[in-house]
């Protein structure tokens, strides 16, 4: 995707050298923190988006997307054809297999960190290098660069398992305003819907005591927190708007079937929602892929629900004709061992392992890498996380080599510097 | 290394095979040991003076070969194995080499849990991931029975010795018996503390189903399971009275980092020779009668047991389990060559004590 006013990347380095220079704090955060004025406002106007399904724990890619049937570690489960001729899917995977033409992989991922608990924040953040900041999780990084949609619907919600609420840590140095707004479980904020017993006059004293304590806060506390604070209200109220999103007895039962009637297929469903009500970044969470042990009949009890909510996602994007703005990516923070372990497990593998993608400009139908025939490598060129954020970015319309964050007035690069897109994945 | 009390079994050898075991089991003669690998091997050992020494191994499967049984009449000298995707075999093992004397390419679609024979070995009853129960010929692979006998997969089976019932487990911890004739289920056995869900993970803990005097008590094995993900659970024994449907008798083999129950054997005695795993490095062999408040023995130095086997003469069985550190992230790499390294099976034969459990 080209940048709308510069064509030229090359420049990139000087420019940055120029801004730290100037070190034009006023115009810098008048930007949003992008380097261009004229384009951070047309990408606010853009309307893509992206919806991250996210595995939390660690897929295992040999039964998903990368397996070796027959093989020392290829584990129990068969392999079968797709719709792309040569390229086969595990057998816990039949609808998406025959969708294989619409979504790409990359089986040729190779990333540094084998723990959760910092792979996790690596994985999200695209792991750039080290400046001595804590950067924003993907979802952070898009609230920022592109805002809300005219829709002005929260730009990043997560869907997840377990307790909701505003999650600020994922901003990093962008400030809590860009933090997460958590669906626990997928309901709303509890409350959301004004009581039918609140008239309208109520209410709106009710808001004009609420804007008098945000002013105090915001003398009492830094900026960014009162902000952030101000902005979780203001997001509260345009929820209110769309309690709809939320009432499942507006969901078709083919939907529910289609998704299925687990946690990752409600969740996967409340997620093309929100994307269709035109929130910009979508996560949906899925956790419990930590498979040390019994890993290969926990893949056959919870691949299959990945491949029913995924392929039902990518049907409907597509009827809808939201498949050329809305980007899907499925990943986790690691792959799992080829080595089974003595509890019929596996464990971290970040060394070889793959993840999918759709929509959005990425080239339907493409298979970036392979590995071995035992799973053990990477044959060919390897690709860090990196360099699926300059490839997610340019799909998204943002081009990371023109486009930068100021942290206060240090600019920094929005994904690994060293790193470019994966061409062949861009349309 | 070894208790030295004649009151508990000894080792009387070890040894060590390069890839991992799924299962074991004597040949009825005793004269050689089968094992089936989660690389799709099967392969043959003989019981030498100071190690299992390995001939031809059988080919014709692949995934993994996780249930193997002989006839146990040994003049018919016939071994049946399945595996997981799908394929079921019958073939003489004794000879040097091996073919198969037939062979069902998809016998089911997909993984084969459970393989068990009949009392007298003349039927093959099996199950497996398509939620199909089926009974075939031994000797002629033919099929005689099939039904759908679950809507999840089928975890374990059994036929009752008196040759008119099937029993089938599923993943939800559901056992049915179903009259062999009329394919219909005549009752239902609740085991569904074999079956955990969380996360959008059901845990199937049921892993064996066995009919034990002469009928009167199906023992079902496994694990009570406590959590998805990393997988753990309580080590188990139920046992049904056949005759009521109750569980008359459970044994908790110890916490839930043990794990499974992985495969076992009833002594005359009614002692029970069982082997666990659970945990990384959590693996036990127990000896134990449910009747008995502790256990008769109870060894710990093995790491994660997946098969266990008992040799024709009833006193010795085999015992396989993973190497130590099987478990790690990132590459294990041989330090001369750099290749990627696999986990391996130690291979342990014990001896109970004279005049125990006969």
């Amino acid at each position: 995707m080209a940048h709308p006013r510069c064509q030229i990347a090359d420049h990139t380095l000087s420019r940055r050298r120029m801004l730290g220079t100037l070190a034009g704090a006023a115009g810098g955060l008048a930007c949003g923190g992008l380097l261009q004025p004229t384009f951070a406002e047309e990408l606010k106007k853009s309307d893509k988006q992206m919806l991250l399904m996210w595995l939390d724990g660690g897929m295992s890619q040999l039964e998903s997307w990368d397996p070796k049937p027959g093989t020392q570690f290829g584990g129990p489960y068969r392999s079968i054809p797709t719709t792309l001729p040569g390229v086969h899917l595990s057998e816990l995977m039949p609808r998406l297999a025959k969708q294989m033409h619409r979504f790409s992989m990359v089986r040729s991922m190779r990333t540094e960190d084998p723990n959760h608990s910092s792979g996790v924040g690596k994985i999200l953040r695209g792991h750039p290098k080290n400046r001595g900041v804590e950067y924003p999780f993907i979802g952070s990084a898009l609230a920022k660069l592109m805002g809300p949609t005219a829709s002005s619907l929260p730009p990043y919600v997560w869907v997840k398992p377990g307790n909701g609420g505003f999650i600020s840590k994922h901003a990093g140095f962008l400030g809590a305003k860009y933090g997460a707004f958590a669906l626990g479980n997928g309901k709303p904020p509890q409350n959301l819907v004004r009581p039918d017993s609140i008239s309208n006059e109520d209410d709106h004293a009710r808001q004009m005591l609420r804007e008098k304590f945000n002013r105090r806060y915001a003398k009492l506390h830094p900026p960014n927190n009162s902000e952030a604070n101000s902005y979780v209200f203001d997001v509260a109220q345009t929820l209110m708007k769309h309690a709809d999103l939320f009432d499942e007895a507006t969901l078709a039962d083919t939907d529910r079937e289609r998704y299925g009637r687990t946690d990752l297929g409600k969740h996967t469903l409340l997620g093309r929602r929100l994307i269709e009500a035109g929130v910009r970044f979508v996560q949906v969470q899925s956790y419990g892929w930590d498979t040390h042990g019994d890993n290969f009949n926990a893949h056959a009890s919870r691949v299959p629900k990945v491949d029913q909510a995924l392929s039902a996602l990518l049907e409907d994007l597509d009827e809808r004709g939201l498949t050329e703005r809305v980007l899907v990516v499925v990943m986790c923070e690691f792959g799992r061992t080829p080595r089974i372990n003595g509890s019929v497990g596996r464990d971290h593998w970040p060394n070889a392992w793959s993840l999918a993608m759709a929509g959005c400009g990425i080239r339907p139908g493409t298979v970036i890498g392979e590995t071995t025939a035992d799973g053990t490598d990477i044959v060919g060129e390897p690709y860090d996380i990196g360099a699926l954020f300059h490839t997610w970015y340019h799909a998204l319309g943002i081009n990371p080599e023109a486009t930068e964050f100021m942290n206060g007035t240090q600019p920094l690069p929005i994904a690994h510097d060293d790193m470019q897109p994966i061409r062949e994945l861009l349309s | 290394m070894f208790k030295t009390e004649d009151t508990t079994p000894q080792e009387v050898l070890a040894s060590h095979a390069d890839r991992q075991i799924a299962t074991a089991r004597f040949h009825p003669t005793g004269e050689f040991l089968v094992t089936g690998g989660y690389d799709g091997s099967l392969r043959r050992w003989r019981i030498e003076d100071e190690t299992f020494t390995e001939t031809a191994s059988i080919s014709g499967h692949n995934g993994w070969i996780e249930r193997i049984a002989f006839h146990p009449n040994s003049a018919v000298d016939i071994l049946v194995s399945s595996d997981s995707w799908g394929r079921l075999m019958m073939c003489h093992p004794s000879g040097e080499t091996i073919e198969p004397a037939w062979r069902h390419e998809s016998a089911h679609d997909g993984r084969i849990h459970a393989l068990t024979l009949s009392a007298d070995g003349e039927r093959i009853i099996t199950g497996g991931q398509d939620g199909h129960v089926r009974i075939w010929e031994t000797k002629t692979g033919r099929l005689l029975h099939e039904w759908r006998a679950h809507e999840s997969e089928v975890m374990a089976t059994a036929m009752h010795p008196n040759g008119k019932s099937v029993v089938s487990g599923d993943l939800f911890g559901n056992v049915l018996e179903w009259n062999i004739e009329s394919g219909q289920s005549v009752r239902e056995f609740d085991l569904s503390q074999m079956h955990y869900y969380e996360r959008d993970q059901d845990v199937a803990g049921l892993k064996h189903l066995r009919f034990l005097d002469g009928g009167a008590t199906l023992v079902c094995a496994g694990s009570d399971p406590k959590r998805t993900g990393n997988v753990n659970g309580i080590p188990s024994l139920h046992f049904v009275n056949w005759k009521t449907g109750t569980i008359d008798n459970s044994l908790l083999l110890g916490d839930t980092s043990m794990g499974f129950v992985f495969d076992f054997e009833k002594l005359d005695d009614g002692s029970f020779l069982i082997a666990t795993s659970g945990a990384p490095g959590n693996g036990r062999v127990l000896w134990r009668h449910p009747t008995e408040e502790s256990f008769r023995f109870e060894f710990k130095k093995l790491s994660n047991c997946h098969a266990l086997a008992l040799h024709p003469d009833r006193r010795r069985f085999f015992v396989s389990a993973t190497n130590r550190n099987s478990q790690g992230n990132g590459a294990v790499r041989d330090k001369e060559t750099g290749a990627y390294l696999g986990n391996t099976s130690p291979m342990h034969l014990f001896a109970l004590p004279e005049n125990a459990a006969q």
